[in-house]
């Protein structure tokens, strides 16, 4: 898959599908955001917030 | 937005939606970015959209011109600014940041959809600056309007390659697992933070295109 962003900043990138949409490429577009691991790993725990 | 002041400096957005009349609709999308002074002028912008059917595809346009003529015209932070998008509303999320709708449609016609924009750091704009791990999340439709997503995750090193890449694509409504083979990316323009990404991989055994 193909896709072209355009830069929000250095921990976010928008981006869409360039591929002609077919029903093996559909048209997605979305988000990319820097991930934050902790130390140790993902657990549960690390979902814990008010959302 | 509650004023011009609001809208200003770099932006980057995204949109997506629907389009078509009363009795075909397909998928819509656009990416892009703009400059706004404060004073309700758009100095310059570009916009890429993507859709179904034929000149439907991925189309690159400048819309530097347009934007100027129609900001010469009224204000850019009106219904009009976004040309191409068709006409649109904002709404404030703080921090600079908007959300958005297209509202034109008439009759069952022309485009609905909603997206966001968000202010942009300029200086991010170069592929080095793009580094670290990063997750991802993007959904969308087919030609056939069935839904599908992807999501997971990379580690980018800031000079083109994503590695440990991994995810799930919802191949209409099965969760299968991708399986990378390649990942790389490029932030191409410099000065307006444009850039490519491409995610090579398999799932449930199909490479994608």
């Amino acid at each position: 898959m193909n896709f072209v962003f355009y830069v929000v900043n250095s921990g976010k990138l928008f981006v869409m599908e360039s591929d002609p949409v077919t029903t093996a490429t559909p048209l997605l577009n979305g988000v990319v955001v820097q991930q934050q691991i902790p130390a140790g790993g993902f657990t549960n725990a690390s979902l814990m917030a008010t959302w | 937005m509650n004023n011009d002041a609001e809208l200003n400096g770099n932006y980057a957005f995204t949109f997506s939606g629907i389009t078509g009349n009363g009795s075909v609709s397909s998928v819509i999308a656009t990416v892009g970015r703009f400059t706004a002074d404060g004073a309700g002028n758009l100095t310059n912008g570009e916009l890429e959209t993507n859709g179904v059917g034929a000149g439907a595809a991925l189309v690159a346009q400048s819309f530097y011109r347009d934007l100027l003529d129609r900001c010469r015209q009224s204000r850019c932070d009106d219904p009009e600014f976004f040309g191409q998008l068709g006409e649109v509303r904002l709404r404030d999320a703080g921090n600079g940041n908007a959300r958005f709708i297209e509202f034109d449609a008439v009759g069952g016609a022309r485009t609905v959809g909603s997206g966001t924009m968000e202010k942009a750091d300029a200086t991010a704009y170069s592929t080095s600056r793009i580094i670290g791990d990063y997750a991802f999340g993007a959904a969308g439709f087919d030609t056939a309007n069935n839904r599908a997503a992807i999501e997971g995750r990379f580690t980018s090193n800031g000079t083109g390659v994503l590695a440990n890449a991994a995810g799930d694509v919802d191949g209409y409504g099965t969760d299968y697992a991708m399986n990378f083979t390649a990942a790389n990316y490029a932030v191409s323009d410099a000065a307006t933070g444009r850039g490519t990404m491409s995610l090579a991989f398999t799932f449930g055994g199909t490479p994608t295109p």
